[in-house]
């Protein structure tokens, strides 16, 4: 199953989906997702991980790219519906820290 | 047709005999009542004439005895007499079929013959459909008996294992044509269906079937609820015939149980209940049934709802508010939310509530159509252990004993170039008896350790790439530059799976012919990096990691215990 990245703004909130295997893969859709069409600045990012169904260290470096890149600070960007397995890889990765995981 | 004729005069025999060969028919003659017992053993009878007068036994008695020798055949008796007298014909009519008084002329009697063969054939058509539908019958219960064993075991998988859900379902029918499907969701919360067909019984149950093997399948991608429904209002367009359809709700809860998305079509209000038990909303349908629409008309808009704590989701069939009692009153809204309310959405006490108002036992079926009422907790998703019904991957290992293995693989760089060889070995090692459970954490690992291979040791990538302005995007570009221009390399996997007493272990060893690094400078590195995440991803997932062979080999250990 290939990875499909969807993005939608509300205001200032920005909301990710991904649906497939979240790694490098995907480097490009992903920064296009948070770079492109955006209208207003940014103070929130959702990424609903229900259909992703793998992430590994690459995947999370994308995540800390994207905290980077838009300079967020920590808390602002949540992690919703990850599954068990990428739950437990995000806090082995002590991620927690920077991002809200559901 | 045999016809016996019974009478003690030998004149009136002959006669008989003599009007009755006209016709076609065969006499059998007899002068007394036990001849005519005795002929009606050895040849049978289709119609009897009957003297009433005769010395010894009479005629009455005589027929009597013939009647209860033929039993539930049907053969009528017709007395032939001389008597008049009303009481006399009564009792003929009460003995026999009919009566004929002497004297008789010859149209009257064939009139008489050609009625009863008449009453004789109908009785006997109506006797050949009898015994046509008795055997019918059997089988059509036979057949049933087959059909609902299929039908528990296809639709009924899981009712109960999910602690967050309370049911009651009662069918009209010995099949139901509601179908309550729940599956745990690969995220870790539940997938609740509730459906209702067109009618109940048999062929309203039929398109369950379908459903069923339809809705676990699509659990486990995890589609969304707009999107399960419009691949099962796809299936039953294809199934079901024009003028049936289901009526359905379909619901995914998170793993946290605080959060619903919900597609409803066609079916009454759900209901969230607040914890003061008030109905604290009513979600109404937004689309109409499934199987009705095409699938480019199809509509998969759903709503969320984010839930409090000790919220109860209530979904339920029209069967329980169309339940009525002897004086025809319906359950009704009012009656069901208050008996929620009551109950404090106690399932069990709203049942017992039911039947009180219908009056019926509990047990016998009476109503008139099938009832379904699903009521779930919010709160953590739990599922109850062990009774579980497994999964197909489960149950096939719970068949076979785990064995120790080794596997090597070389990967050159041909097949280092054409893509991630990882998913294959995961898929080889998870296949394995006793790790399918463990894939997640495997495929991390062994996703882990390539990667490491092959871009740290074989394409001598440095993750200080990374740092540079887009240097994400710039490290990738250079990786995938260096796989393509790369002649030599080779990364070597060596997998050994050894059994425990409670469980097991897996030993990776992965090797890379690159020029080797400092691995203790490596693996010091926080996760406030953007690099260095992996090898310390490993060190988490696993029970040790150690370097070798100046950082071109790396063991680790991974060790599980079985439930």
């Amino acid at each position: 199953m290939s990875t499909v990245v969807s993005s939608t703004q509300k205001g200032n909130l920005l909301e990710i989906g991904i649906s497939g295997r979240f790694d490098f893969s995907i480097l490009q859709d992903f920064r296009n997702a948070y770079t492109l069409d955006i209208t207003q600045p940014i103070e929130k990012i959702i990424i609903d991980l229900t259909r992703s169904e793998h992430m590994d260290s690459s995947g999370m470096g994308l995540l800390l790219t994207l905290k980077k890149e838009l300079k967020m600070d920590s808390g602002c960007i949540e992690l919703q519906n990850c599954r068990p397995h990428i739950r437990d890889a995000l806090l082995a990765a002590r991620l927690d820290h920077f991002f809200k995981v559901d | 047709m045999r016809i016996l004729i019974v009478d003690d005069l030998e004149a009136n025999r002959l006669l008989l005999s003599h009007l009755v060969e006209v016709h076609g028919h065969v006499p059998i003659t007899c002068g007394d009542a036990e001849q005519a017992l005795q002929a009606y053993d050895n040849h049978g009878a289709d119609l009897i004439f009957m003297d009433v007068v005769m010395p010894g036994i009479d005629g009455y008695v005589a027929a009597k005895q013939l009647k209860d020798k033929i039993g539930d055949y049907f053969v009528p008796i017709i007395f032939i007499t001389a008597l008049q007298d009303e009481d006399a014909l009564v009792r003929c009519l009460e003995f026999g079929d009919d009566y004929l008084v002497r004297p008789f002329n010859q149209i009257m009697f064939n009139a008489k013959i050609a009625a009863h063969i008449r009453t004789i054939d109908l009785h006997r058509k109506a006797q050949k459909q009898h015994e046509e539908l008795t055997y019918l019958h059997t089988r059509l219960i036979q057949e049933q008996e087959m059909a609902q064993h299929v039908f528990d075991h296809a639709t009924q998988v899981n009712y109960q294992n999910c602690e967050n859900i309370q049911t009651y379902i009662s069918s009209a029918s010995q099949f139901n044509g509601d179908v309550l499907l729940i599956a745990k969701s690969p995220a870790g919360g539940v997938y609740v269906m509730l459906g209702d067909f067109t009618g109940h019984g048999l062929p309203a149950a039929l398109g369950s079937l379908p459903l069923s093997q339809l809705f676990h399948s699509l659990v486990l991608k995890q589609l969304s609820v707009g999107d399960l429904a419009r691949e099962m209002n796809r299936t039953l367009g294809e199934f079901l015939p024009d003028y049936m359809f289901c009526a359905a709700v379909i619901a995914e809860f998170n793993a946290a149980g605080n959060k619903m998305r919900l597609w409803s079509g066609g079916l009454h209000d759900s209901l969230i209940i607040d914890d003061k038990h008030e109905v604290q909303e009513r979600i109404s349908s937004l689309h109409m049934p499934l199987g009705i629409l095409e699938d480019e008309e199809f509509n998969t808009e759903c709503v969320e709802f984010n839930l409090q704590e000790n919220n109860k989701i209530i979904f339920y069939t029209d069967g329980i508010l169309e339940a009525s009692n002897d004086r025809g009153e319906l359950f009704g809204r009012q009656r069901f939310e208050a008996a929620l309310q009551r109950s404090m959405c106690d399932i069990e006490k709203v049942r017992k509530g039911l039947h009180r108002f219908t009056g019926h036992e509990v047990g016998v079926s009476t109503q008139d159509d099938d009832i379904s009422l699903v009521c779930v907790n919010t709160g953590k998703i739990t599922f109850k252990k062990g009774k579980d019904k497994a999964s197909g991957q489960e149950a096939y290992e719970s068949l076979r004993a785990a064995i120790p293995w080794q596997i090597t693989l070389k990967l050159g760089m041909p097949e280092l170039r054409s893509g991630s060889p990882v998913s294959q070995v995961v898929d080889m090692v998870s296949e394995a008896t006793g790790l399918y459970s463990h894939k997640p954490a495997l495929v991390l690992l062994l996703v882990e350790l390539f990667n490491n291979a092959l871009e740290h040791g074989l394409l001598e990538l440095h993750s200080s790439l990374k740092d540079e302005p887009d240097g994400y995007i710039g490290y990738y570009a250079e990786r995938e530059k260096r796989l393509k221009s790369y002649t030599d390399g080779q990364i070597n996997i060596q997998i050994t799976h050894q059994l425990k007493s409670s469980g097991g272990q897996l030993l990776f060893h992965v090797q890379d012919s690159g020029a080797g690094f400092d691995f203790e400078k490596v693996t010091e590195s926080t996760s406030e990096e953007k690099h260095g995440r992996g090898l310390s991803l490993v060190r988490q997932l696993s029970d040790s990691m150690s370097f070798s062979d100046d950082g071109r080999c790396i063991d680790v250990v991974y060790v599980y215990t079985n439930d």
